[in-house]
């Protein structure tokens, strides 16, 4: 027997962002242009490789031309990844030899700590977190491998005391995302970041032990980044609901106290799963209110909407949330005065860059 | 020369699915193999001799040694000179 054929590449990335995670059912067939479809997606996806490793397994059948088509896309994505694993390797020894604790997020620590298999998951940078007040330092240690900002910022000063973290780019196309915090606005400044260090879970790659997050913290990381990032797809929906299947409500539940929050646990399980895809343990923890008892949620749940809006809108939030008026001060002058290779970066002139602040600071003055 | 026992490079950066092996040892780019590479990079995980190495794929595939000794030779020697496999002394 065979399942009713998937028609178009959004149905794929449905079906392929649950592949061994659910029953798999019986065998689903695709033909060449819709594999084609579905292998021509965006790289950080991740659907060429997890059609791929469905149809590894069996769970997708294709003819010899399409498993082809599906198996050279697979290729592709995953000498990526090991161009982009042999940089990481490089930048956590750069990071180690000047004395800066690294957790590896996302990518290769997903993929070897979370997937069936390394093969199943294919990523498009780099991303490593490291503690809060080192960040300056790191980017410093890490121009030596040629690695340098994408973009100037605001201010070195606002992005060691205020930023998420920095973009460096590699001449050979390598990307790096350099964090401090996981998550930008007062959810990811909330955070007690010193919490990522204190545990953490070991891989190796190449020989090398690496370091990534721990269990729990990964599960926050992937529902943090599917409800707060600016993007989100089938690659994200899975990363949740594969640490979904080894965190428990429970663990969740004693790291509040470090500043997680469990409305944005709450929505992304309620964007990435259903009954059929989470454990239920977690499905029952959905089916509880926590407005009607918990205020703190209550709040929560309302800021996630500035997490809908405009930088400006995610920037006021974390004005409002700042305490005192110097720490707010601090905050908005580098904003309000970036540096002039922010402004390059961006394209614009200072007076532009006033005059729109201007206009999206008294808007209904701009309205009229 | 049966006697010369191999194992992969522990530096190297790999994945291997059943259509193919992508793998390098940093700084080098990746090289790509096809067929049953993967077989035969499994088998490489534990140091072996020639003749040990056919008989792991063979089991792994469930083909006859004989049928496969002369591809796994092939691919061992051409993954020597890459550094992806090296001569255990």
């Amino acid at each position: 027997m065979t399942a009713p054929a998937l028609t178009s590449a959004d149905e794929w990335a449905a079906r392929l962002a649950t592949i061994g995670l659910v029953a798999p059912g019986e065998p689903t067939t695709i033909d060449r242009s819709t594999a084609e479809a579905v292998c021509a997606t965006a790289a950080h996806q991740g659907l060429a490789c997890l059609l791929g490793a469905a149809v590894e397994r069996g769970t997708v059948r294709a003819d010899e031309a399409t498993t082809e088509v599906i198996s050279a896309a697979w290729a592709q994505r995953l000498d990526w990844c090991v161009r982009l694993d042999s940089m990481l390797l490089a930048v956590v020894s750069r990071l180690t030899a000047a004395d800066i604790p690294v957790r590896v997020l996302k990518g290769v620590a997903v993929a070897t700590l979370d997937e069936p298999d390394p093969s199943w998951r294919s990523y498009g940078d780099i991303d490593v977190l490291v503690p809060a007040d080192r960040l300056l330092a790191a980017i410093d240690a890490l121009a030596g491998l040629g690695l340098q900002p994408a973009a100037a910022p605001v201010g070195r000063h606002w992005l060691a005391r205020h930023g998420k973290g920095i973009t460096l780019t590699h001449p050979s196309g390598v990307q790096v995302d350099l964090h401090r915090l996981l998550a930008p606005g007062p959810f990811g400044s909330r955070v007690r970041m010193a919490c990522a260090f204190e545990r953490g879970r070991t891989f190796e790659v190449g020989g090398t032990t690496l370091t990534a997050m721990a269990d729990v913290h990964r599960f926050l990381h992937a529902c943090y980044h599917a409800v707060l990032g600016r993007v989100r797809g089938p690659r994200h929906r899975r990363d949740v609901l594969l640490l979904a299947r080894t965190v428990r409500p429970a663990e969740v539940a004693a790291e509040l106290a470090d500043g997680w929050s469990a409305a944005v646990v709450h929505a992304a399980l309620t964007w990435a799963g259903d009954a059929a895809t989470l454990p239920a343990e977690w499905a029952q923890w959905l089916a509880v209110d926590p407005d009607a008892t918990d205020s703190p949620h209550r709040a929560d749940r309302e800021l996630l909407a500035a997490y809908s809006g405009s930088f400006g809108s995610l920037a006021r939030a974390e004005l409002r949330a700042l305490r005192g008026p110097l720490a707010k001060a601090r905050y908005a002058a580098a904003l309000v005065w970036p540096s002039r290779g922010n402004l390059a970066a961006r394209g614009q002139r200072r007076r532009d860059h006033l005059v729109h602040l201007l206009r999206t600071a008294l808007p209904h003055r701009s309205a009229a | 020369m049966s006697d010369t026992r191999y194992r992969r490079c522990p530096q190297a950066v790999w994945r291997a699915t059943r259509f193919f092996l992508v793998a390098a040892v940093p700084p080098a780019t990746p090289t790509h193999v096809g067929g049953s590479a993967a077989a035969v990079w499994h088998a490489l995980a534990h140091e072996g001799t020639l003749p040990e190495l056919v008989g792991r794929v063979a089991a792994e595939v469930g083909a006859p040694a004989d049928d496969i000794a002369a591809d796994v030779r092939a691919l061992v020697h051409s993954l020597l000179p890459l550094g992806l496999v090296e001569v255990v002394a």
